[in-house]
């Protein structure tokens, strides 16, 4: 074939461009790998934190950013995650990592009702649907407080051997690795979970599935005539980007071991939200820059600054989205992409032809 | 039996009456065009037949089946794929992936396999782009195979769509004004292309045109319409020297 720049030739790039693309990836996991190791246990608490934001957030950009639904209520998705896990373990015995995906399994399906109205409605109006689900969440668990134990919280407990007898008590997840500090470990088991589930969206989205998803975003009309059954796949995104949340709201119950409604009302839904905007809605990796952004933010600089300012952080916050909305419209990896297209039509390339390169 | 049977068909939005009880049949491997001036109804057609509209009356045929009683996403598997007068491609994708979507009934691979990747669904894909790239070369199309969709010329859009319709693996290809935004050299070219496509994918193909040169061409037949009626139906030689079709281009004598 002539001329064709098919996949083939894209993966017979030469060596400069295959360690321009596998170099950043190889940094990234070398920090990634020494960073529990130089902070504090308390950092290593929150980073383990923003991991279950960030997985929320990937969850949450395969509806919106990819799919075009928005969603206003991931943090309610998120707290049901927690909430199932909790009550899976201390009510049920049921393992830790068995509820996690036992809660997945149920936010999926609560996803898909959830999603039903999108059949009917979207935009603006499908959002104000998911707003209400965020704001009756903490309600509901209040009012349900003989399973969730209400504003009280839920303390997670399961059966354990303590001083030669078997006892209710909280659950620690404990490393089983000499060298490794309980933090450092729980550290690595969400790292671990948190990368597969990257790129396992990275491959949904690389795949005909993922295409449909995109197609249905922007046009679809189009994509009904190419064969696409729309509604099918509205819903199962909203099922799977449900589940996706659910994990890691599974995992934050498993980190905290105790729940409170406080943790997830519409506030949460909305830092989800923040994380997927800031970082670059459709992007693979955006979702994660934006959940650390969010983390350094509202745990590090914030804690940095003055008491004084501190009850202002949320129109701190406020302005620095402004800001960043009118620099970046794309956040931060669309940044970087419109950086990188200009540096390429400088050197006398076609622009932004290579959205790869940021996956 | 004619592969495409419109019969009777009536569509009203409201009290506007679109299309009033339209009947013309196209058989196969034959390339028809719909011509008539605008607001005539033929992309009114285009979408009964595509199922975006719902008919108020009357019966489609396709291949014996019943094409109303197959939603929109279906009738691509039963061989059904069109272009959009006003371009329906997807901006998010490449060109390479919108000629992919194309062949989305075409292909396998559902969400958790695909999340997974397994190696099914790696030979899918790899087969799904042989075929799409194969199709992108044959339109000419191969050098911005990796472009994305956007910012490039009306004409090269257009035929990104063509392209997408011919992944669709179609028995009936609809063409809704493909000429539109050409220049007169490449309107000549697009109805030669035309032509070749029609032989070598064994195409029927229904096109709406405003290019009599073209229409008069390369069509067998041709359906004249005006204000949501078929007031004439032929060879093309047929249909020009028509004085309803006359009247209705250049409005009737005193």
């Amino acid at each position: 074939m002539s001329g064709a720049v098919s996949a083939e030739q894209s993966a017979q790039r030469g060596p400069r461009e295959w360690a321009l693309k596998v170099g950043p990836w190889i940094l990234l996991f070398v920090i990634l790998a020494v960073l529990p190791f130089q902070f504090p246990s308390f950092r290593v608490e929150q980073f383990c934190f923003w991991m279950t934001l960030a997985i929320a957030a990937c969850g949450l950009n395969l509806l919106t950013g990819y799919n075009g639904q928005i969603s206003v209520g991931h943090g309610a998705l998120f707290g049901i995650g927690a909430y199932t896990t909790g009550i899976l373990i201390t009510e049920f015995g049921v393992p830790l990592f068995g509820a996690t995906v036992a809660a997945a399994v149920v936010c999926f399906f609560v996803g898909i009702l959830v999603g039903l109205p999108a059949l009917r409605i979207k935009g603006l109006y499908l959002a104000l649907v998911t707003l209400a689900v965020a704001t009756l969440f903490p309600l509901l668990l209040e009012q349900f407080s003989a399973i969730t134990g209400g504003s009280g919280g839920l303390q997670i407990t399961s059966p354990q051997m303590y001083r030669g007898e078997m006892r209710e008590r909280p659950i620690r997840l404990e490393s089983p690795i000499a060298g490794l500090a309980n933090d450092q470990w729980k550290y690595f088991l969400f790292l671990a979970i948190t990368v597969v589930i990257f790129v396992l969206s990275r491959n949904l989205i690389k795949s005909r599935v993922g295409r449909s998803l995109v197609a249905v975003r922007d046009n679809e009309i189009a994509a009904e005539s190419s064969g696409i059954p729309v509604s099918k796949v509205k819903i199962l995104t909203f099922g799977l980007s449900a589940a996706i949340a659910g994990i890691g709201g599974s995992l934050f119950a498993l980190d905290q071991g105790q729940l409170y409604p406080s943790s997830f009302t519409i506030v949460l839904s909305i830092y989800i939200l923040v994380a997927v905007v800031v970082g670059g809605a459709s992007s693979i990796i955006g979702p994660a820059i934006g959940a650390v952004f969010y983390g350094l933010f509202s745990d590090v600089i914030i804690q940095q600054m003055p008491d004084r300012i501190q009850p202002a952080r949320a129109v701190i916050l406020g302005v620095l989205l402004i800001l960043l909305m009118l620099l970046a419209p794309g956040g931060v990896v669309g940044g970087v992409r419109s950086l990188q297209a200009n540096f390429a039509s400088r050197k006398g390339g076609s622009p932004g032809s290579d959205p790869d390169l940021i996956m | 039996m004619p592969l495409l049977e419109v019969r009777d068909v009536g569509v009203r939005f409201g009290g506007v009456l679109a299309l009033e009880s339209l009947s013309f049949s196209l058989e196969s491997e034959q390339i028809c065009a719909l011509i008539g001036p605008n607001g005539a109804g033929k992309t009114t057609l285009f979408n009964v037949v595509s199922r975006i509209y719902e008919p108020s009356q009357g019966q489609v045929r396709f291949d014996g089946h019943d094409l109303l009683e197959v939603p929109a996403h279906k009738i691509m598997d039963l061989g059904v794929a069109r272009t959009f007068q006003n371009l329906a491609l997807i901006p998010g994708l490449t060109v390479l992936q919108n000629v992919m979507i194309g062949a989305y009934g075409r292909s396998r691979g559902g969400m958790w396999a695909s999340t997974l990747r397994l190696p099914p669904v790696r030979s899918e894909e790899r087969r799904v782009t042989g075929r799409a790239l194969q199709i992108l070369d044959r339109l000419g199309l191969a050098e911005v195979a990796s472009r994305p969709c956007t910012g490039l010329p009306y004409g090269t859009l257009k035929r990104i769509e063509f392209a997408r319709a011919l992944a669709a693996e179609p028995k009936l290809l609809m063409l809704d004004e493909p000429a539109s935004g050409l220049t007169h050299g490449e309107v000549e070219e697009l109805g030669v292309l035309i032509q070749q496509i029609r032989d070598e994918f064994s195409l029927t193909v229904l096109l709406v045109e405003h290019h009599m040169s073209m229409v008069m061409a390369i069509s067998q037949k041709v359906v004249v319409m005006d204000l949501g009626r078929k007031i004439s139906e032929g060879t093309p030689a047929e249909v020009a020297d028509d004085p309803r079709v006359i009247a209705a281009y250049l409005g009737a004598p005193a």
